[in-house]
C-alpha cells in the first residue's frame, strides 16, 4: 500500500512532458553587435509625466472616474460589436454600467515635458479577463517611450474582452475614436497637449486581438464607408505611418468576409514560439498581405522569438497564457523570463517607432537582420522576415502553377538533382491553417543509393535565370540586392539513384536466357542517430551575361536553423495530436548585396546578372522551403554601416 | 419570482401530503443515494453533474454525457449495484438507469427495511429494484426533465412493483447551478396487505462555481433541503477539493455530511468522505459511510463522462 503513491507519481510524471528545449544558438549568431546606435530600448532625455482621459463617469475604473484631466464624450459601437446572447449583453451592461451604445474613449498616458510636437502612439491590449484590467501593463513601454519623445497612449478596451466574438472591428474602429479625440487635443486652444502632438507621424500598436485590431484601424483609416454596413460613413484620415502587432490573431474579423488589406504603412509584428494562446504566428498572414505601392519608402518586419509566450509583454497578463490554472495545461517551464521578454518588446517597438516616425534610419538594420543588435537583444533565437518597398519579386510562387516560371515575364526556373521540387502554401502550426503565402520546397540528397555510403553525386541545384527586361526594369545594379527566405524542414528525401551509364550496351536485350541477377548485398542495419541539429550549409552562386560566376555561403547572411520543435502543452503528447506541425515553419529572409558578390570574384558584373543558384553543396541532404525571392534597390541605410 | 415560491409550497405539500398516514416507505432502494459521488458530498446531488444526477434530477441530464456503474456494500450483508447512462438524442438528453439492491430483511413487525437496517443480515432474501428512463430539455435558458421508473420490492417470495415519477428543473445562476426536483410520485406498493408508500420528496440544492484555489487545486461545494413524505426536512451538504496536476489527472477529495433517520441500536453515520480520480474521461469514485452497529458501506463506481 505505502508503494501505491510512488506508484502514481511514476505514472503522472510518464504522463507529463519533459522540458525539451532547443540548443541556443545565440552565443554565436547574437555575438556581435554591429550596429552603432544608442540603445532604443534605454530611457530617453525627457521628462515624463502621465494622465487620463475619460468618460469622467466610469462605474469600474476609478482611475477613469476620478483621475481624468481630459474629458471625452462616449460613443456608440453598437454595430461594430453585440453579446452573442441578450442574456450576456444585460449582464455585461450591469457589471460595466453601459451598453455598447455608450462606449467610452479612455486612456492612460505617458508624455514627455516639452513642447513638440510629439509623436502619438497608441497600444491597445486584447482579450482577456475583463475584470482584470489590461491596459495597466504597457507601462513599462509608456515611460521608455515619453522618456524617448513619444506620447503614447495605452488604450483602454477593456469592455470589449470576455465573451464576445468577432469585434475585432469594434476594437479597431475604437482606436481611430481615440484618434479623433487626440486631434481635439491638439487643435483645442486650452488643451494641454495644443500643438504638442505630431498627428502626422502616429504609431498603432496592439497585443493579441489588438494587434488584429491595429491593422482593421489602418484599413478604416482610408475608408469612405464601414464595409459591413455602409450607411456608416469613415472620414478619418489620420497620418497612421507605424503599425506593431503583438503576438496578434488574425481573420477574427474579416470586412466584407475578405482578410484585412494593408498597403503603404510600415508594419511590425512580434510573436513567441511558446505562445500558450495564440499558438501559431498567425501575424504572419497580415505581413504577407502588406503591400507597397506608391513608392515610399516602407518596410514590413516578422520576428519570431524562442522561448517568449503570448502574455509576458505585458505586465498584467505574465506568462499564464490560459488564465490562473495554465500550469495545469501548458509547459510554462521553458519560458524566458518576463524581464527578459519584455526587453525584447523594448529594443524592437522603441527601434521601430524612432525609425518609422522620427525617421532614425540607423535602427533600421534591426528590423532585416536581428544579428546586428547581438548586445541589445536577450539571448536565445531569433528568425526575422523582412521586406521593404524597394523589393521586386522575381519568383513568390503564388501566381500560377507552373514551376518553370517566376512571377514577371521573363523569368525562368530550372532545377538539378533534386529529390523535392514543389510548390504550395505555407502552413501555420495550428491544423488546417496557413500563412496564405506560398512557397517552393527543395529536397535534396546528394549520395549515391549503394553500398557505398561515401559516395556523392554532383550537388543539387535551383536555378532562377532573368531576362534583360527585368534587370533593365528593375535597375539592378551594383547597389542592389537578393532577397530571399528560407527555411528548413525536417524532411530528408533518400539517396539520389546512380545515374545510368548510357555508353555500355543494355545486356539484357540480347538473345537467350536472362542472366541471373546478382544476390544483392544485405541491406545494412539501421542504426538510430540523433536528429542532426547543425544549421544546413548552401551556397549561393550568382553568373553574369560574361560567364563569370560568383559564388558566397548563405551562412554570411544568416543562419539556416533546423526546424524547432516547440512544445507548449504541458501533457505529453498533446502537441502532436492538438498542433499539425510542431515546429512553425518561419521562412529567415536573407539580404544578400549584389556587391558581396563582386567582392567574391571581382570579374562579377552585378547590372548583367543573369542567373542565381541556390547550390546545395555544404549539407548532404536535406529540404528547405523558398519564398519570397526578389531583387530589392534597397536603401543603403538597412545595411550595417560595413556592408553600405 | 412570487411565482416560483408559489411552486415550491405547492410541491412541498405534495410531498408532504401523506405523511399523516404513517405508512412505511418502499422501495427501499429509491431511500439509497443513487449515486457514489453524491454519497461523498451528503446526498446533495439535486444540482450535480453526471449520468447518475438521473437519479436526483432529470433536468441536469442536460448537463453533460456519461455512463456509470456503481456497486455498493453493506458490511457483508447487503449490495446495491446502479448503472446509468446519459447522453444527446437530438435537441434532447435522454437517460436511464438500474438500481438492485439485494439484502437481508431482519425479523420486524414491518415488510419494509430502512438503510440502516442493511448492515445487518437477516433470515429472509430480499431485493429492491427500480428501473429509470429519463428525458431533459431546455427551454430559455432553463433545463427540465422528466422520469419514468418501475419499481419493485420482494420480500422472500411476495413482492409488488409500480410505477413512480419524477420531475426536475435547473439553471444557472452565474457560475452555479440551482436544481429542484420532486421525485417518486405515484402509487405505493403493498406487500401481504401492508401498505407501503413511494419515498416522495421535494429537493432544492444548488452546485457553487468551482473556486480556483491556486494554480492546480480548485474548491467546490453543494448543498440541497429535501422535505420527504413524512414531513422531515433533510439537509445535506459536501465538499470537493480538486487537484489537477497536469491537464486531464484528476484527483479529488470529498467529504459530505447529511441528515440520517436514528434508529434504536444502529444508524447510517451522517458523514461520509470519499476520492475520485479522473484520466480524461475515465473516472474511479470511492465513497466511504460509517455505520453505527455493525460494518460499513464502501461504494465504489467507474465512470465515463
Amino acid at each position: 500500500m505505502p508503494r501505491l503513491p510512488l506508484v502514481c507519481l511514476l505514472v503522472l510524471s510518464a504522463c507529463v512532458q519533459p522540458l525539451r528545449l532547443a540548443r541556443d544558438d545565440s552565443p554565436t549568431v547574437l555575438a556581435h553587435q554591429s550596429l552603432r546606435a544608442p540603445n532604443p530600448a534605454e530611457r530617453g532625455s525627457y521628462q515624463v509625466r502621465t494622465m487620463y482621459y475619460g468618460s469622467g463617469r466610469d462605474k469600474r475604473r476609478a482611475v477613469f472616474r476620478d483621475s481624468v484631466t481630459l474629458r471625452t464624450q462616449v460613443v456608440n459601437g453598437s454595430k461594430f460589436a453585440t453579446a452573442p446572447t441578450p442574456a450576456l449583453g444585460r449582464d455585461r451592461k450591469k457589471y460595466w454600467g453601459f451598453g455598447f451604445d455608450s462606449l467610452p474613449v479612455n486612456g492612460r498616458v505617458w508624455y514627455p515635458e516639452g513642447n513638440g510636437p510629439f509623436p502619438l502612439v497608441l497600444i491597445v491590449h486584447g482579450n482577456h479577463n475583463m475584470k482584470q484590467f489590461s491596459d495597466p501593463g504597457y507601462g513599462y513601454l509608456g515611460e521608455l517611450l515619453a522618456s524617448r519623445g513619444f506620447i503614447l497612449v495605452s488604450v483602454d478596451e477593456n469592455f470589449l474582452n470576455g465573451n464576445i466574438r468577432g469585434e475585432n472591428d469594434a476594437r479597431g474602429w475604437m482606436l481611430l475614436q481615440h484618434l479623433k479625440v487626440w486631434k481635439r487635443f491638439n487643435d483645442s486652444a486650452g488643451s494641454p497637449f495644443h500643438n504638442r502632438v505630431d498627428l502626422g507621424n502616429i504609431g498603432l500598436m496592439g497585443h493579441s486581438r489588438g494587434g488584429e485590431a491595429v491593422a482593421v484601424a489602418a484599413a478604416f483609416n482610408r475608408l469612405s464607408h464601414y464595409p459591413d454596413d455602409a450607411t456608416i460613413s469613415f472620414d478619418f484620415k489620420f497620418g497612421i505611418r507605424a503599425l506593431v502587432a503583438i503576438a496578434p490573431i488574425d481573420g477574427q474579423y474579416e470586412p466584407a468576409n475578405r482578410p484585412t488589406p494593408l498597403e503603404n504603412v510600415n508594419y511590425l509584428v512580434i510573436h513567441g514560439s511558446h505562445d500558450g494562446d495564440v499558438s501559431s504566428f498567425s501575424g504572419l498572414r497580415q505581413y504577407s498581405r502588406i503591400r507597397f505601392t506608391d513608392g515610399q519608402p516602407w518596410f514590413k518586419s516578422a520576428v519570431w522569438m524562442y522561448r517568449a509566450n503570448h502574455g509576458q509583454w505585458n505586465t498584467v497578463w505574465g506568462n499564464k497564457d490560459g488564465g490562473p490554472a495554465s500550469p495545469r495545461f501548458l509547459d510554462l517551464r521553458g519560458l524566458v523570463p518576463e524581464e527578459a521578454q519584455r526587453q525584447m518588446a523594448r529594443v524592437y517597438l522603441s527601434g521601430f517607432l524612432e525609425a518609422t516616425l522620427k525617421g532614425k534610419k540607423e535602427y533600421l538594420p534591426i528590423f532585416r537582420d536581428h544579428r546586428v543588435i547581438g548586445e541589445w537583444l536577450p539571448k536565445t533565437m531569433y528568425v526575422t522576415r523582412f521586406q521593404e518597398s524597394g523589393y521586386h519579386a522575381v519568383a513568390n510562387f503564388g501566381e500560377d502553377v507552373e514551376v518553370g516560371t517566376g512571377s514577371v515575364p521573363g523569368v525562368t526556373i530550372a532545377a538539378e538533382s533534386l529529390a523535392t521540387w514543389k510548390e504550395g502554401v505555407i502552413p501555420l502550426r495550428w491544423q488546417n491553417a496557413n500563412t496564405g503565402h506560398y512557397g517552393v520546397w527543395l529536397g535534396w540528397n546528394n549520395r549515391i543509393a549503394g553500398t557505398d555510403t561515401t559516395k556523392t553525386g554532383k550537388a543539387a541545384s535551383y536555378t532562377l535565370s532573368v531576362g534583360d527586361s527585368v534587370r533593365t526594369a528593375w535597375q539592378i545594379g551594383g547597389g542592389s540586392a537578393l532577397v530571399f527566405s528560407m527555411a528548413p524542414t525536417a524532411a530528408t528525401p533518400g539517396p539520389r539513384a546512380a545515374a545510368k551509364d548510357t555508353t555500355k550496351k543494355d545486356s539484357t536485350k540480347t538473345a537467350g536466357p536472362k542472366p541471373r541477377a546478382p544476390k544483392p548485398p544485405p541491406t545494412p542495419k539501421k542504426v538510430p542517430t540523433a536528429a542532426d541539429s547543425l544549421p544546413l550549409e548552401i551556397s549561393i552562386e550568382a553568373v553574369d551575361a560574361g560567364g563569370t560566376s560568383a559564388r558566397i555561403p548563405l551562412s554570411r547572411y544568416g543562419v539556416l536553423r533546423r526546424p524547432i520543435e516547440v512544445t507548449v502543452l504541458r501533457r505529453k503528447g498533446r502537441d502532436k495530436s492538438n498542433f499539425a506541425s510542431q515546429a512553425e515553419l518561419i521562412p529567415q529572409t536573407y539580404v544578400v548585396p549584389l556587391a558581396d558578390f563582386r567582392a567574391a570574384a571581382p570579374g562579377f558584373d552585378p547590372a548583367r546578372i543573369v542567373t542565381v543558384r541556390w547550390v546545395f553543396d555544404g549539407t548532404r541532404a536535406g529540404t528547405v522551403l523558398l519564398t519570397d525571392i526578389g531583387f530589392s534597390n534597397i536603401d543603403p541605410a538597412f545595411l550595417i554601416p560595413e556592408r553600405r | 419570482m412570487r411565482r416560483a415560491g408559489t411552486i415550491l409550497s405547492a410541491l412541498l405539500t405534495l410531498a408532504g401530503a401523506a405523511s399523516a398516514q404513517d405508512h412505511d416507505q418502499t422501495p427501499l432502494v429509491l431511500l439509497l443515494p443513487g449515486g457514489t459521488r453524491a454519497l461523498g458530498v451528503g446526498n446533495a446531488f439535486v444540482a450535480g453533474r453526471g449520468s447518475e444526477v438521473l437519479f436526483y434530477n432529470p433536468a441536469q441530464m442536460f448537463i453533460i454525457r456519461g455512463t456509470t456503474l456503481s456497486v455498493e456494500r453493506f458490511g457483508g450483508a447487503s449490495t446495491l449495484g446502479t448503472l446509468s447512462t446519459v447522453g444527446p438524442f437530438g435537441k434532447v438528453y435522454l437517460g436511464a438507469g438500474v438500481q438492485y439492491l439485494d439484502y437481508h430483511k431482519g425479523i420486524g413487525s414491518s415488510f419494509y427495511s430502512l438503510p440502516a437496517d442493511l448492515t445487518f443480515r437477516g433470515p429472509t432474501n430480499a431485493s429492491s429494484a427500480a428501473a429509470t428512463v429519463a428525458l431533459a430539455v431546455r427551454w430559455k435558458g432553463v433545463r427540465f426533465g422528466a422520469a419514468g421508473k418501475y419499481v419493485e420490492e420482494h420480500v422472500g417470495d411476495l413482492r409488488d412493483g409500480g410505477l413512480a415519477f419524477d420531475l426536475g428543473a435547473a439553471r444557472d445562476i452565474g457560475r452555479g447551478t440551482l436544481g429542484l426536483s420532486v421525485q417518486n410520485i405515484g402509487k405505493g406498493l403493498e406487500i401481504l396487505g401492508q401498505p407501503g408508500d413511494l419515498p416522495t420528496r421535494v429537493t432544492l440544492g444548488a452546485a457553487l462555481p468551482s473556486i480556483l484555489v491556486s494554480s492546480y487545486f480548485d474548491f467546490t461545494g453543494f448543498a440541497a433541503v429535501s422535505r420527504e413524505r413524512d414531513g422531515r426536512i433533510v439537509p445535506g451538504a459536501g465538499v470537493e477539493l480538486i487537484y489537477q496536476p497536469v491537464e486531464g489527472w484528476t484527483v479529488i477529495g470529498r467529504a459530505g455530511a447529511r441528515r440520517v433517520r436514528d434508529l434504536p441500536g444502529r444508524a447510517e453515520s451522517p458523514v461520509t468522505l470519499g476520492g475520485s480520480f479522473g484520466l480524461d474521461r475515465l473516472w474511479l469514485d470511492y465513497t466511504f459511510q460509517p455505520y453505527r452497529g455493525p460494518g460499513s458501506a464502501h461504494r465504489i463506481a467507474i465512470r465515463i463522462q
